[in-house]
């Protein structure tokens, strides 16, 4: 036909119109992000959502989408399950005393670095090499740092006087120690930039006024500082807690989770549910609850955030 | 701003200072100095803080399988090694991944910032949406998503590691540009409408060039997260696809930890590049993890 | 025994003097202004009263006492901000109980000092607003009023109402004033607005360079300005400056005015020769028609005011301002001027300072 024998760029030409027309550019550019998040955040949510009413094992050989049901029992049998309120109450634990331990060194350090003293940049940057260093690697070393015989011991002995040879990495109580020093080592540097950055932010005069009404340093920190740095002391401790909360890198490096399941942490119970006992029903039901409860968080969270912008 | 301080007390400062610059960088000299030891000096106590005879046999048996399989032989079971495989491959894939999956992060994430900042697409809560992504702990996602892959054929490959790494680092690219695109007033971009430009036109034209830095910072912050990234790595692939995170726990997990020279120097190595990059986005740091949130 | 005393201090910044060589006795309960053009070294000298800036030479006395070596913290100085910094995430409340908190008074009688100050400031109803919400006026209010709350020996102020539109600063200049005299507080006033320094002072400073041009009584200022500076700096309209002849001889001095009017007074300690005449645009009367003692200068253009004028008239190759009562006058309209006795101002064009006289009488 005549038409046809025109140029046969019409027909994509008239196609990518109707794109146009149906869809709006800015949403068009938006797609690429919003369908990859989409495919890969999305689609496994709502299998999680599946596995976690069945009672799917790969090792039994049929299809997760054959598996049988069990409804609710896999949530029954998480909030019986001793070994994940543990994880959940270890997690809670690590979060807790990593932030707290994070704030608190960062808060001080960051004072020390509010005036200008000769070497202070070089003193930063090397301050800040922590958290610059691939997590397995901080790990890693930190494994090397509290084997029996190593540096860590060595100097416990010699501040106590007689050899110390404990083997931190395999003792029930304090194996979580290492790892949580680890998060702590490489972490404490970004609240220190961060608490550095909200300080170095602060109206200036505010504190002058403060210091000529006669208030000492103290008073002048707790009470005209630290209100004013709470917008970025809060958004610090959200960000750091969330990531925090998701710790696994230095449990799989330094323990597995081990000894026993002394240092496992959700990510870790998770995994091992998952990677080496093969629940998958059961540990997509753990996964639900939980991204339940983060999202919950989160949501309230942020909202406490917009209403405090405004 | 306070007054000069006592003597005492700016002596305790300095002390501090300096403890922390010890404590900071401890870990890490001891990294490095233990890729240099030879064997016998791996569990020596007293520890050896600097190895009197330096080698690079480590480096040797990370990178060469050949001199991996003698110092094996040599070995005779002392110390388990069932590591195979060169640094090189590790590297080559983490190479490959990590760039590609920042090159699409940056690129979804621009598009989509821009969008946002502009056009307020998707409302109020649209970015918070691609945040609750980052709040996801990965173990929730990695089951599902081992299960996704298998089906898609995506287990053990390039393409589905890509993926995983590229949505997981677009909350940081979305937010991160979207705060550079914000500094950037909107009325530049207006002007060049008015001269008949379509809008992507006006921004690759006049936007773009103002926030290049902002956007390369994103991109090497971008680079270090999936340079660093261990879950993914290890539940995603079964062998085939080895990234440097997963070659460090191997040689860890190979050996129950043993190796100590060769661990250490497959660590120094893999780290490396992280930290110059993190050295030169420096100042970008704190808006990254912060989500854009906190600005210099 | 004043207040405070500074006796010769100076500051250098890079190169630069700051201030140089400045004395200065402020008595207890006086409003002293230093007025200045920006640069002058007004917020310096503050600086060093408030404690911030290290003099390089010279001494700070609060009742007799030196406080070079005291901190911000314990010179028991007031302090207010050109930006006021009120405490923004506090509430005013506190914000005005902050210096007593640090005093240590016990929480009762902090509210009540509290709550009398608010009375005075008029700040009842802003006392459980957060310090960010507050406008420019407030601010000023509440960073006044903490201040005040202190009972400071010294009030100093940085230019407290350039923040503030033009009707609020003409209300509050009064406001402010009325309510130093009534708490006898020693204030300290630092601006560059000649308006504000002449009408709440009790005496003004007037600084340039570094320095301490002339320090009177406002009224002394405006009507026996020390040199040309002073002169030109103080007046709403600007001085005019008009060239002139003076020939001395041991009676009298004579002094020639462009356009024939000559004045006369006794013998004045000025050379001869080419001098300049400052008068001003109020001190400029208009006399209906040609007469002894008067000049002529055509009308160029007028500025109205509304309730009066400013004319600009063109004299000896320059536009004379002249204030004058509102009425219909014509572009190009020749005018009639005569200087008012007593009130013009002999400035010696050499060492810039004016020479008072006293006129003999006006000769054609």
């Amino acid at each position: 036909m005549a038409a046809q024998a025109r140029s046969p760029a019409i027909p994509r030409f008239v196609t990518a119109r109707a794109f146009r027309k149906l869809v709006p550019f800015n949403v068009a550019i938006a797609l690429p992000a919003q369908l990859t998040v989409l495919t890969v955040v999305l689609v496994p949510t709502l299998i999680v959502v599946w596995l976690s009413l069945t009672d799917w094992q790969p090792t039994e050989g049929i299809p997760w989408y054959r598996a049988d049901l069990v409804w609710f029992w896999n949530y029954y049998d998480l909030f019986h399950d001793a070994r994940f309120v543990a994880a959940v109450a270890r997690t809670l634990l690590v979060v807790v005393a990593c932030m707290a331990a994070e704030f608190l060194l960062a808060m001080g350090l960051a004072l020390l670095f509010l005036d200008d003293w000769p070497w202070r940049k070089i003193a930063v940057s090397i301050i800040i090499l922590p958290m610059m260093v691939v997590s397995v690697d901080a790990a890693n070393a930190f494994f090397m740092l509290f084997n029996d015989r190593g540096p860590i011991n060595y100097l416990i002995s010699l501040i106590i006087g007689r050899p110390f040879e404990f083997a931190w990495l395999s003792d029930p109580t304090w194996a979580l120690l290492p790892i949580m020093l680890s998060e702590i080592w490489q972490w404490t540097p970004l609240m220190f930039l961060l608490v550095l950055t909200g300080l170095m932010n602060l109206p200036e005069n505010q504190i002058r006024a403060a210091y000529v009404l006669g208030a000492s340093r103290t008073r002048i920190f707790l009470r005209v500082m630290l209100p004013l740095l709470m917008p970025v002391i809060i958004i610090a401790l959200l960000v750091r807690s969330i990531e925090t909360f998701k710790i696994f890198d230095p449990v799989y490096i330094l323990t597995r989770g081990g000894p026993g399941a002394a240092t496992e942490t959700i990510s870790m119970f998770m995994y091992n549910g998952a990677f080496v006992y093969f629940r998958i029903g059961y540990i997509a039901a753990a996964a639900l609850m939980i991204l339940v409860v983060v999202i919950a968080i989160c949501f309230a969270l942020s909202r406490l955030l917009q209403r405090h912008h405004r | 701003m306070f007054g000069a301080d006592k003597a005492w007390v700016r002596w305790l400062k300095r002390t501090t200072v300096c403890i922390a610059i010890v404590i900071a960088s401890f870990p890490i000299f001891w990294l490095i100095s233990t890729s240099f030891k030879p064997v016998d000096e791996w569990q020596k106590f007293p520890p050896v803080w600097i190895s009197s005879q330096p080698t690079l046999q480590n480096y040797r048996i990370v990178f060469a399988p050949k001199a991996a399989q003698e110092f094996a032989a040599k070995q005779q079971g002392a110390i388990g090694y069932k590591v195979s495989g060169s640094a090189w491959k590790a590297f080559g894939d983490s190479a490959i991944i990590a760039t590609a999956a920042t090159v699409l992060s940056v690129l979804f994430g621009t598009l989509a910032a821009y969008s946002i900042v502009r056009f307020h697409t998707g409302g109020d809560s649209y970015p918070f949406q691609f945040l609750t992504v980052r709040m996801f702990p990965p173990i929730a996602v990695v089951v599902p998503m081992v299960v996704l892959f298998s089906m898609l054929r995506l287990s053990d490959t390039y393409f589905g590691l890509i993926l995983a790494y590229t949505a997981f680092t677009l909350p940081f690219s979305i937010w991160m540009i979207r705060s550079f695109i914000e500094e950037v007033p909107e009325e530049l971009e207006g002007a060049a409408l008015i001269y008949g430009m379509r809008p992507l036109h006006a921004f690759l034209k006049v936007t773009f060039p103002l926030i290049q830095g902002g956007v390369l910072a994103t991109a090497l912050f971008v680079f270090i997260l999936n340079w660093s990234e261990f879950l993914f790595a290890l539940t995603l692939t079964t062998g085939h696809v080895v990234t440097v995170t997963l070659q460090v726990a191997n040689y860890v997990s190979a050996s129950s930890g043993k190796l100590y020279g060769v661990q250490a120097a497959m660590g120094t190595v893999s780290t490396l590049p992280v930290i110059f990059f993190g050295y030169i986005i420096q100042r970008h740091l704190v808006r990254g993890l912060s989500f854009g949130a906190i600005k210099r | 025994m004043s207040k405070l005393t500074l006796s010769r201090i100076s500051k250098r910044f890079s190169g630069r003097d700051a201030v140089r060589d400045l004395s200065l006795a402020l008595d207890r309960g006086e409003f002293l202004s230093l007025l200045g053009p920006s640069g002058c070294g007004k917020s310096t000298t503050l600086g060093m009263i408030a404690g911030f800036i290290a003099p390089d030479a010279g001494d700070i006395l609060i009742d007799g006492n030196r406080i070079n070596d005291l901190s911000p913290q314990q010179r028991r100085i007031g302090l207010v901000l050109q930006d006021y910094a009120v405490f923004t995430s506090l509430t005013v409340r506190a914000n005005l109980s902050f210096g007593l908190e640090v005093k240590g008074l016990k929480r009762g009688k902090r509210r009540q000092a509290v709550d009398e100050l608010a009375r005075q400031l008029d700040l009842s109803d802003l006392l459980d607003r957060r310090g960010g919400s507050l406008n420019m006026s407030e601010m000023q209010r509440v960073a006044l009023a903490r201040t005040l709350a202190t009972e400071p020996e010294l009030l100093l102020l940085d230019e407290p109402m350039s923040n503030l539109d033009a009707e609020t600063r003409a209300r509050l200049r009064g406001e402010l004033r009325q309510l130093q005299k009534s708490l006898a507080q020693t204030v300290l006033y630092v601006t560059h607005d000649q308006a504000e320094a002449l009408s709440m002072s009790d005496r003004v400073a007037v600084m340039r360079d570094g320095e301490i041009v002339q320090l009177a009584t406002p009224h002394d200022i405006y009507h026996r300005p020390a040199n040309r500076f002073v002169a030109e700096f103080i007046g709403d309209p600007p001085l005019n400056v008009i060239p002139c002849d003076v020939a001395t001889d041991a009676a009298a001095t004579a002094i020639a005015l462009p356009g024939g009017a000559v004045l006369r007074s006794s013998a004045l300690p000025i050379a001869p020769g080419r001098h300049w005449l400052g008068v001003r645009p109020h001190d400029v009367e208009l006399v209906a028609t040609a007469s002894p003692g008067a000049v002529q200068a055509p009308l160029r253009f007028v500025e109205n005011f509304g309730a009066r004028h400013v004319l600009h008239a063109e004299y000896a190759s320059d536009l004379l301002r002249i204030e004058a009562v509102p009425a219909a006058r014509s572009i190009g309209e020749m005018l009639h001027l005569r200087f008012t006795a007593d009130r013009v101002l002999l400035i010696d064009r050499s060492s810039e300072r004016v020479v008072p006289f006293r006129q003999l009488e006006a000769a054609a």
